[in-house]
């Protein structure tokens, strides 16, 4: 199903890429413009894609026709791991937000603390234990010793 | 400069002491993400870039090149110690050298895979030189329409040996492609797909993709599987001694995994990872004993972990003499030369002997370290297992974070970061490989440059294409590589059809 739903967004998203580069001018073969080449790979993202969706839906109908589909069972079971996937997107996403804001040495312990607690299931004052190290660590090497500059927010 | 004066002065300039420590620094960063379950080479090469950026083009290119043979060492600790692959090369590794792991024989085991991919990078070394010195000089007759080609060939060949559908790796080849052309198109000046958005005029840097692909994507697997330990087999001193019965039974594999292993590796595609299959197969077929394989057979650790060692050196000839990446690994290193300001292609050799000789004999160098490292501190290796999963998860997500900000000061970098973690994430849901993509990445602008002045050369005419002898022959090869094996499958199938039912 995921598989068949990822197969349709290919396509979808081939067919407006192939719709935005035909909005380039194209030029002609001995003067090609800025849309010619992504025009040729849009089409060659649409084949592919619909390929995939027709191949899809043909293997669909004949399982359907030979057994009734599994069930969800596998998806239950792993409940707590996407939880944690979860976590740690929501965790990057917050880093990507935040980062010109709160800057990276807050932000830094911020993020370690919560992963480490989140995905280590420990106690919380552990977590901020490393948060404190990792962020005073990397930011020494990163900043200080690699001179990369790291944003500092409002501190 | 010829083959041995190259050598001389490669050792030289690997023997300078920032280099040795590169070197030295690269291999055991290998090793670490070899042994490290989940955190392969490709991501931890993406994660360095960074950090070179204050080093040399040669001692960067040392450093990069050490963790990606590095990771096939340590790969295989893992495999036979406690049946975890390490990365995706050792799978085969796994099957047999835990089987002599449980018989007592572990560090027989180790042994062997050591002193095989010690021998495999050496001979790959010697295979590097002879080659790549040959086909760079070929290719100063190679004009856009043959370099066009070589790409496409590449991409086409990738397609077909990558895991998964030829439609699914072609879509992500289109995908790669397509990523390629956001940005400011250099020409025109047009900007294209990048919506209004200022930012996206520099275009999509490959390393925070493949970051995102690699790492935050591996993270995300590891976390959802939850905190895992192993149960990890000790190794005495001692017993890192094969007996010469051992001995006898590894050296034609060793040597047929090496030549195995640089011809992959030549080859677009997963070059290790096939190689150690193949490798396999062929130590089984040869065999006058095959029922020993499965049971803890010597040869199918010899023969794979030699084969993965020799393809990491054959996927550096293309590299080297071409300036064309056929593998992700090979796509970090060109990356770096880029970012250096090093002019990766035929030229390199004359052009930058330091660095193309300079990571030739580095590459030996490296190899002694490793076969140092790998076998006295086996122990020290392992325990790096000990270290909880979520903390390591934690580490690599800051470092990719930290890494991917660095390299243009750029939140748009950690949004690519993002977004390509969480798609990296799906394709291993799906179970498709992201290798094409990466490859195609970096081939797209370059494959854009040569169609273009391919066409103007022409005045329009695509025939040039065919009319060239070495660039229709390239294209065929690649066509071939697509269609051959569905079409030979049909038409074997068909007289099967047609016996089954005899109307």
């Amino acid at each position: 199903m995921g598989g068949r739903a990822a197969s349709v967004a290919a396509l979808v998203a081939s067919s407006l890429y192939l719709w935005q580069a035909l909005q380039f001018p194209l030029g002609t073969m001995s003067a090609p413009g800025a849309g010619l080449y992504p025009a040729g790979v849009g089409a060659f993202l649409v084949l592919a894609s619909g390929a995939i969706v027709l191949h899809g839906v043909r293997r669909g109908r004949r399982r359907l026709a030979a057994a009734p589909e599994a069930t969800a069972e596998e998806d239950i079971a792993s409940a707590g791991g996407g939880r944690r996937v979860v976590t740690a997107v929501a965790c990057l996403l917050g880093f990507c937000l935040l980062l010109p804001w709160l800057g990276y040495p807050l932000l830094a312990f911020l993020f370690t603390t919560l992963l480490l607690q989140r995905l280590g299931n420990g106690r919380w004052a552990t977590a901020a234990a490393g948060g404190v190290v990792t962020a005073a660590v990397s930011h020494y090497v990163f900043a200080v010793l690699l001179g990369v500059p790291l944003p500092r927010g409002f501190l | 400069m010829g083959a041995v004066e190259g050598i001389a002065y490669g050792l030289g300039v690997a023997m300078a002491p920032a280099n040795l420590v590169a070197c030295f620094v690269g291999v055991l960063i290998g090793t670490i993400v070899g042994v490290l379950p989940g955190i392969g080479p490709i991501g931890a090469m993406a994660l360095l870039i960074p950090s070179t950026l204050a080093l040399s083009p040669t001692t960067a290119l040392i450093m990069l090149a050490g963790i990606y043979y590095g990771s096939m060492y340590g790969g295989s600790t893992t495999s036979i110690l406690v049946r975890v692959p390490g990365e995706a090369a050792s799978v085969v590794t796994a099957i047999e050298g835990y089987e002599m792991a449980r018989r007592g024989r572990a560090g027989a085991a180790l042994a062997v895979s050591a002193v095989g991919s010690f021998v495999a990078g050496t001979l790959g070394i010697v295979g590097i030189v002879l080659l790549a010195a040959w086909l760079a000089d070929q290719a100063l007759r190679f004009g856009p329409p043959e370099y066009f080609a070589l790409s496409l060939m590449g991409l086409l060949v990738l397609s077909r040996l990558s895991g998964g559908s030829v439609a699914t790796s072609l879509l992500m080849v289109g995908g790669g492609l397509a990523i390629g052309t956001v940005g400011m198109e250099p020409i025109s000046g047009v900007s294209r797909f990048t919506f209004g958005w200022l930012t996206l005029a520099q275009g999509i840097d490959l390393v925070p993709v493949i970051m995102g692909l690699y790492g935050v994507a591996e993270v995300l697997v590891l976390a959802e599987q939850g905190v895992r330990r192993a149960r990890i087999a000790s190794v005495r001193l001692r017993e890192l001694f094969p007996t010469a019965a051992e001995w006898r039974r590894s050296v034609a594999p060793i040597a047929r995994g090496s030549a195995v292993g640089f011809l992959a590796g030549l080859v677009p595609g997963p070059a290790a990872v096939l190689s150690t299959f193949i490798s396999y197969a062929l130590e089984r077929k040869v065999s006058k004993t095959p029922e020993r394989f499965g049971q803890g057979a010597i040869e199918g650790v010899a023969g794979p972990e030699a084969a993965n060692n020799g393809a990491t050196a054959g996927a550096m000839v293309p590299l080297l003499s071409l300036g064309i990446p056929f593998a992700p690994a090979t796509a970090i290193l060109l990356s770096a030369l880029v970012i250096h300001g090093v002019q990766p292609g035929p030229l390199l050799m004359a052009q930058r002997p330091d660095v193309f000789w300079g990571v030739v004999a580095s590459m030996y160098v490296g190899n002694v370290f490793l076969l140092i490292l790998n076998l006295p501190l086996i122990g020290v290796f392992v325990s790096i297992l000990r270290l909880p999963q979520h903390v390591l998860s934690t580490l690599v997500l800051l470092l990719c974070l930290v890494g991917a900000w660095s390299l243009n000061n750029s939140l748009l970098d950690l949004w690519v970061l993002l977004l390509f973690g969480v798609i990296g994430y799906g394709f291993r849901k799906l179970a498709l490989d992201p290798a094409p993509l990466i490859v195609a990445l970096v081939l797209g602008p370059f494959m854009e440059n040569t169609l273009r002045q391919t066409l103007f050369m022409a005045h329009g005419e695509w025939r040039l294409l065919v009319f060239r002898p070495l660039a229709a022959t390239l294209i065929l090869i690649g066509l071939l590589a697509l269609i051959a094996p569905p079409l030979v499958a049909a038409l074997r199938r068909r007289p099967a059809a047609a016996l089954a039912d005899p109307r």
